[in-house]
């Protein structure tokens, strides 16, 4: 705990000095002839946007520096019986059973099918999706050790979204096992990590949740590929460096990980907050709340980075991740109703406030051009504090300070990969650079169009627009210009309409203000080509994966492709079109 | 494939229930606040 307290504090100030001189030089630079009240905002908007631009910087810096954990090996006999969850709403139901197909056979292979269960809890409304789920369960059963071992149940009404599908489960069911592995549709995880995260729990009576890093699988478009390997290659040191600071109240992202059910039941029973949605009803984020709450009872929360074997699937275009970044967005600034909750560490406190800010920070940044652009067409505003002389240094060198804040660390760990030889599974240092390389270039062109996204997001919610949950669209892949154009004919106009106002009243700050205008005014085109499919065995953002396929991502594919023919998943529904319901449906 | 007439899960979930009490996440109302709802409930309000 100590040490986490020493990195944490190493952190903090870290990031307090670098974006407390940053700021200081901004207010230089800008209120060189004297500081107007503009100025002072800008500044203030600097501070507060740079403040956690720079944080994140430091903590994959940290880990960039950290070793990387050895996996523990143990065959301890397993003391535990954990069953797996699987929550599903209107999702695809041959992929999803044939994961827990994958999932079932990986557990059996290592010889302990006994202490593994696998629950499907359906909370889907579509009287499609439905019909399809009883078709494929029935498939699923026909596998091999499957009867007796993975159960179904729906609920008619999704009370509670995903909290109160798993909290309902834990209520029926919950005595009847140790450990609960949370998984999402989408999700794949190995057997032998299962194995290994239930043994860390056996070894740990006081570890109350552990989350795995999951590694993004599947994606076909530029964009799906970009996400995945940023994944796959970057998110494991941020990962290391959170890791370093996470001390007993590390961080829980809702799935791919695995908790003890007695703690989790008597902490993590989320209430309906007082009020109308978006701020008030059932807590949609409620991954970060319930970790919070197990760390308030005294439970240990830990990520662990070295824990290998755990997939997901991403976004593959634009659209879907904005739909997805919408409800995060409402969960996350919903958590300002929870800041002040009776009995929250301060990390956890901590902890809702980054997620808050992950997502205030865009209208922050938005503000920032706005008011550049106001300072700039009206240069002659009135002093209200003598400037400070001079600036010590030019200006191009803050410029490249926020350069260096972005790229530095992706940069160091290229550099890292080529000390350990962790690159040579991302295709060798050449090509790890040239993705790294690709990945920048390509999430600041995508900048401007997600930045306006996330404002628009936000904006939403402070007005009161509950936006919900929108049921993800997984595989959703490619996006013609024309849906493009109608997303984001609003960011194309907004980009215009700064560009058209610089040209005319401030020529010189068109030149500073086209590496957002631009790409903005492209911004449908750019949601549309990065919707595309590439080749798999496309050099740029490759990924261990894609050389060396993951035995249950193989698994998986072998038995979706047993599964889809020769009879499709149109004809078995139309097979079961005059049979019963499933009985197994709770109110 | 062959499909029995009679569709029958044979796969519901245990019956192990376990408490998961709702926990506190918003201060208590204040003692003014609730002698006050009090009152008003003898008003009929």
């Amino acid at each position: 705990m100590h040490g986490a307290a020493f990195f944490r504090l190493t952190a903090l100030l870290g990031t307090i000095v670098l974006s407390g001189v940053g700021s200081y030089l901004f207010l230089r630079f800008s209120g060189e002839g004297g500081i107007s009240a503009l100025d002072l905002l800008r500044t203030a908007l600097i501070a507060v946007s740079g403040f956690w631009l720079v944080w994140g910087s430091v903590v994959a810096i940290l880990g960039v520096f950290t070793p990387v954990a050895t996996a523990r090996p143990s065959a301890a006999p397993l003391k535990g019986r954990t069953a797996v969850l699987v929550p599903v709403y209107n999702e695809d139901a041959m992929a999803t059973f044939a994961r827990i197909a994958a999932m079932n056979a990986s557990v059996i292979a290592e010889g302990l099918a006994d202490h593994f269960h696998f629950m499907v809890l359906s909370d889907s409304q579509s009287t499609a999706c439905v019909a399809q789920e009883a078709v494929w369960f029935e498939r699923l059963l026909a596998e091999p050790h499957s009867a007796g071992r993975i159960f179904y149940r729906r609920r008619e009404r999704n009370i509670g979204r995903k909290a109160g599908n798993v909290e309902d489960f834990i209520a029926r069911s919950g005595a009847a096992y140790d450990y609960a592995v949370i998984l999402d549709a989408d999700s794949l995880m190995e057997g032998a990590t299962m194995v290994a995260m239930v043994r860390r729990m056996d070894e740990d009576p006081g570890l109350g949740l552990l989350q795995t890093v999951p590694y993004i699988i599947n994606a076909q478009t530029l964009f799906g590929r970009s996400i995945q390997f940023a994944a796959a290659y970057l998110s494991p040191t941020f990962a290391r460096g959170a890791a370093l600071m996470q001390g007993r109240d590390g961080p829980y992202w809702g799935h791919n990980a695995i908790v003890r059910i007695s703690a989790f039941a008597s902490s993590c029973g989320l209430p309906e907050l007082s009020g109308a949605p978006p701020f008030g009803g059932h807590i949609l984020s409620h991954d970060y709340v319930e970790a919070a709450l197990l760390s308030r009872a005294g439970w240990k929360v830990e990520v662990d980075p070295c824990l290998a074997g755990s997939y997901e699937e991403g976004p593959e275009n634009v659209i879907e991740y904005a739909k997805r970044d919408r409800r995060w967005c409402q969960g996350n600034l919903q958590h300002a109703r929870l800041l002040a909750a009776p009995g929250l560490t301060w990390w956890s406190r901590f902890t809702f406030v980054r997620g808050i800010m992950a997502y205030l920070a865009s209208p922050l940044w938005l503000l920032l051009l706005v008011s550049s652009i106001v300072a700039a067409i009206f240069p002659d505003m009135p002093v209200v504090l003598s400037g400070l002389g001079p600036p010590p240094v030019p200006f191009w060198t803050l410029g490249l300070a926020v350069v260096l804040t972005l790229v530095l660390p992706k940069l160091l760990i290229v550099a890292r990969g080529l000390v350990d030889g962790r690159n040579r599974r991302f295709g060798g240092t050449p090509v790890a650079l040239l993705s790294v390389l690709g990945e920048i270039v390509l999430s600041t062109v995508l900048a401007p169009t997600m930045l306006l996204l996330q404002t628009r997001a936000v904006c939403q919610v402070l007005l009161g627009i509950d936006g919900g949950w929108p049921p993800t669209r997984r595989g959703q892949n490619s996006v013609s210009i024309a849906d493009g154009f109608r997303a984001s004919w609003w960011i194309v106009a907004l980009a215009m309409l700064a560009l058209a106002s610089t040209l005319v009243f401030a020529p010189a700050a068109a030149i500073w203000l086209a590496p957002a205008t631009l790409p903005a005014m492209a911004a449908p085109v750019l949601i549309a080509a990065t919707s595309r499919p590439r080749r798999r065995s496309s050099t740029l953002f490759q990924t261990a994966i894609d050389v060396t396929p993951a035995s249950i991502v193989v698994a998986h594919a072998t038995i979706l492709a047993a599964w889809a023919g020769p009879m499709s998943a149109a004809d078995t529904a139309a097979a079961m079109a005059d049979r019963k319901a499933p009985r197994h449906v709770s109110a | 494939m062959n499909y029995p007439a009679e569709f029958n899960f044979a796969s519901a979930l245990p019956d192990a229930p376990l408490h998961m009490p709702k926990q506190q996440l918003q201060h208590r109302r204040s003692l003014p606040r609730a002698i006050i709802d009090t009152l008003l409930a003898f008003t009929g309000r």
